[in-house]
This record gives structure tokens, sequence and C-alpha cells, in this order.
């Protein structure tokens, strides 16, 4: 009913602003809505550098391919970085990479799985970078894999599957236990209570 | 039973509800891990939920958790079959409509998983179940062409007639896909003497393969479209350095069998 009254109100290019700023995750119909009419009145300039900036993050930003975290350049810093040891953590998201960061607990390297396994959402195995850290693991000998998924259930049942493909494998498989409660997202944990976690992680 | 990221802090997720049945519900801050609602509103969690009006959705004030699953987070193969529970109940009702029969279902088979009671027989007894409740019952004793009695012999199950037709009749359909004797037996078991008696079979891996098979195919019939949550649990369970999934021994059910052997 609203996108019928919208349609006939607004100009053809303000809807369809509306109707891509609506396709962002967590943006509703009204919050669409009040951020292209900020547009509209914003100047020129201002709404150059915010379609530069949506493009040039499509065209300038691409995939690690040894870890899959974003990065401007392929392999990224942190994967080219010698200082660092062999450990990689793994982790479902390239934010979770952010947020391990700041704890400057962790001296190895990443791996981004970009997501977890989820039935319902049917999210398997091979629709995650799993092979790929299979690969890795056989390749770079890393001693301690880090099993960073998130704390919720399909986290867990990540973390359950990874540990059995990889305990085979030679490695010591560990995990942030404590520290953290369950069910939120690893993103937005603050970087004392994921340093202490991180600190105090234990074998699977 | 399904949740979605609504912004930074934010989740929108679906819950299923005696008097509401499914049910969209934002929790605010769900997403921190500091969290105290996030925990309740965890997948497969049995809560106790105060709610306020919201302006498009209700706003999850408050929480208790009733019963955690704790095995449906740590055991693979019960959080499969659970998650094949909620995708069903997900993809067969309709948004805020009561169906407290199919609660109470749900209610008892996630207990069920819980309790490990035998993922396979579980989950058959509550597809049974829902396709009942929700006016897909499969005509499990007659011809549903001719209306006689059907004998000890595989015969085809016609998914868009929701029965089987006897070997006289069977010319009326062609590629449906044909049940063994022994499939159809367990069905009946199920539906005669319910779940008690139904563990106490033993089912070879073959006979599970076959039962599964057909009662997913029927669902993706009435749902008209995929499930998943089975796909990706074969997947999760049968993959490399996975040993593959025991059959045979079945966990006795919880509660005494009334009765029979199967007929
Ligand atoms: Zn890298
Ligand atoms: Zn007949």
């Amino acid at each position: 009913m609203s996108l019928q009254r919208r349609s006939s109100a607004t100009a053809p290019p303000v809807a369809r602003l509306i109707d891509e700023l609506g396709k962002l995750p967590g943006i509703g119909a009204k919050t669409a809505s009040r951020l292209a009419y900020h547009v509209l009145r914003a100047s020129r300039e201002d709404a150059v550098a915010l379609a530069e900036a949506i493009l040039d993050v499509k065209e300038r930003i691409v995939l690690c391919g040894v870890c899959f975290n974003t990065t401007e350049e392929d392999p990224c810093s942190i994967c080219r970085d010698p200082t660092r040891d062999a450990s990689i953590c793994v982790v479902q998201e390239p934010l979770d990479v952010v947020a391990l960061e700041r704890t400057g607990q962790l001296k190895g390297k990443y791996h981004v799985l970009h997501g977890a396994i989820s039935p319902v959402e049917g999210i398997g195995p091979d629709r995650l970078k799993i092979q790929e850290l299979l690969r890795r693991v056989s390749q770079e000998d890393p001693g301690e894999i880090i099993l960073a998924t998130n704390l919720d259930i399909t986290g867990e049942a990540t973390a359950t599957y990874l540990h059995r493909l990889l305990v085979p494998l030679g490695v010591t498989v560990t995990r942030p236990a404590s520290g953290l409660p369950v069910g939120g997202d690893l993103e937005y944990a603050d970087e004392v209570t994921l340093g202490r976690a991180l600190a105090g992680r234990r074998p699977l | 039973m399904s949740r979605m990221a609504l912004n930074e802090a934010d989740r929108i997720v679906t819950l299923f509800t005696p008097a509401y049945g499914k049910y969209r519900v934002i929790a605010k801050g769900a997403r921190r891990p500091t969290s105290r609602l996030g925990p309740h509103l965890e997948y497969f969690t049995h809560a106790r939920l105060q709610m306020a009006r919201g302006r498009e959705l209700d706003v999850v004030t408050g929480a208790e958790t009733l019963r955690p699953h704790m095995l449906l987070r740590t055991d693979l193969t019960a959080f499969g079959h659970a998650s094949h529970m909620a995708e069903v109940v997900l993809r067969l009702t309709e948004e805020r409509q009561e169906n407290a029969a199919v609660y109470h279902l749900l209610v008892k088979s996630l207990a069920l998983l819980d309790e490990a009671v035998d993922p396979f027989a579980v989950t058959r007894h509550f597809e049974l179940a829902v396709m009942t409740l929700l006016g897909y019952r499969p005509e499990l004793y007659r011809c549903i062409e001719c209306g006689r009695d059907l004998e000890a012999e595989p015969n085809p199950f016609v998914a868009s007639r929701g029965g089987f037709l006897c070997p006289v009749c069977r010319h009326r359909t062609t590629g449906s896909p044909m049940l063994s004797i022994n499939a159809q037996k367990y069905l009946r078991t199920l539906d005669r003497h319910g779940l008690g008696a139904a563990v106490r079979l033993r089912v070879p891996d073959g006979l599970r393969d076959e039962l599964e098979a057909f009662t997913s195919s029927y669902l993706r019939h009435i749902a008209e479209r995929d499930f998943h949550s089975l796909r990706v649990w074969h997947a999760v369970t049968d993959g490399p350095g996975t040993s593959p999934p025991s059959a045979g021994a079945s966990p006795p059910a919880d509660r005494p069998a009334p009765g029979h052997a199967p007929g």
C-alpha cells in the first residue's frame, strides 16, 4: 500500500534511490526514504563522494587469496607480514578480524570463512571457505588453529565440524572458551572481554 | 526458529508461539555479546517472553529460558534434525496464525531430541504429525483410487493425491516413487502406535534413507519448495574426515510404548 502511494507521489529517480537503499540490511522503507531525501538535499560534491566510495569499494577491494579477508592487495598485509607466526585464527566475517586485531592478543594469521553452518538457511560446509582452510593447514603447518567463530549455535556447530576435520591433520585446535556470553556476534564484543577470552583459550 | 540482523545491535527473530503461531519480533541489542536477551533467543530455545507492542513488529522486553536444549548445540545430528523441524514449521505455517497443536508438537519433539531419543524416529514422527495437523495426512491404508485395502507389496505414492495406488489402479500414475513394504509398515506403525513403538523398531540404513527421501519429497510437494536442513546435515556428518552415521541401536523412548509390533 505504501509502495503504491509512494510511486504516484514520488519522482521516479527518487523512488529508484529509495528502492536501492531499501535493499541494504537493516534499512526499512521509512529509513530508506529519509536517507534518499537526505541525499537529495545534500550538495552535489557530497552525493558524488558517496557514489564514488560505493564504486571504489566494489572495484578496489578483493578477497585475499590466502586468508579470504577483504583487502586492497592480494595477498593481504597480514598474510605478507613476516613477523607474524604461523598460527591461524578462524573467524566468520572480515569484521571479526578487525575486532580481534584490536585486542593485540594474536600474533598469527587469520582465515575468514564468510559465514557459519546454518541448516535452516541452507548454508552447508561447501558454501564456506573450509576446503581452502584444510589446504592451507596441510601446506603451512600452522601448529595452532584458534576457532574464533561466534559463540552462538551456528558458530558452535561450525567449530565442532572444523574440529573434527582438523584434528586428524595433527594441529592443536583451541577455542576462546570463557568470558563471552552465548548468543552474541563476535564483532560487537569489546576488546577487553575479547582479549581475556582469547588469552584463556583452551584445546577442544 | 530463524533470525536476521536488523542493524548493528538488533535482530529480527522468528518465534513459534502457542497463541500467535509464527511470529516475528525485534530483539533490541541481541547481537551484542553482553545482551541479556541474546541467550534466551538462541535457535531452538524454549523460552517465556514478555513483549511490547511495536509499530510494525512487536519488541521483546524480557525473557526467561524454560529449556535451553543443550544437546542441540553440541550434537551435530540433533542440531541438523532440530533445524529441519524448525524449517518445516517455518515453511508450512503462516505468520500470526494460531496453531497450538503444532506448537505443542514442536516443543515435545525438540525436547525428545534433547533427551537423545533417536533423531530419525523423532523427526519422522514429527513430520507425519505435522502433515496430519495441517491437512496433508497421507492415506496409508487404502488405495486412493478404488478404496481397496493396500496389500503387503511395494506401492507407488502419488504426492499430488497424498496416497498410494493399488496394483489394479497403478496404471493411473507414471513416475511416482515406489515405497517398499517395510517403509509402508514403518509409517503405519508411527501412525497407529506412535513414536514409542517406532523407536523400538530396528531400521537399517537403506530403509532410513528411503523413508527420509519419501517424507522429504512429499514435504517438497506440499510446500512447493526445497528444504535445506537435512541436506546440510548430511554434508556435515557424511563429509570428509567423519565416520558414517551409525544406524542400528536406537535409544529407548522416555515413555512406554503403547502395544503392538508393526502391522
Ligand atoms: Zn590474507
Ligand atoms: Zn486401487
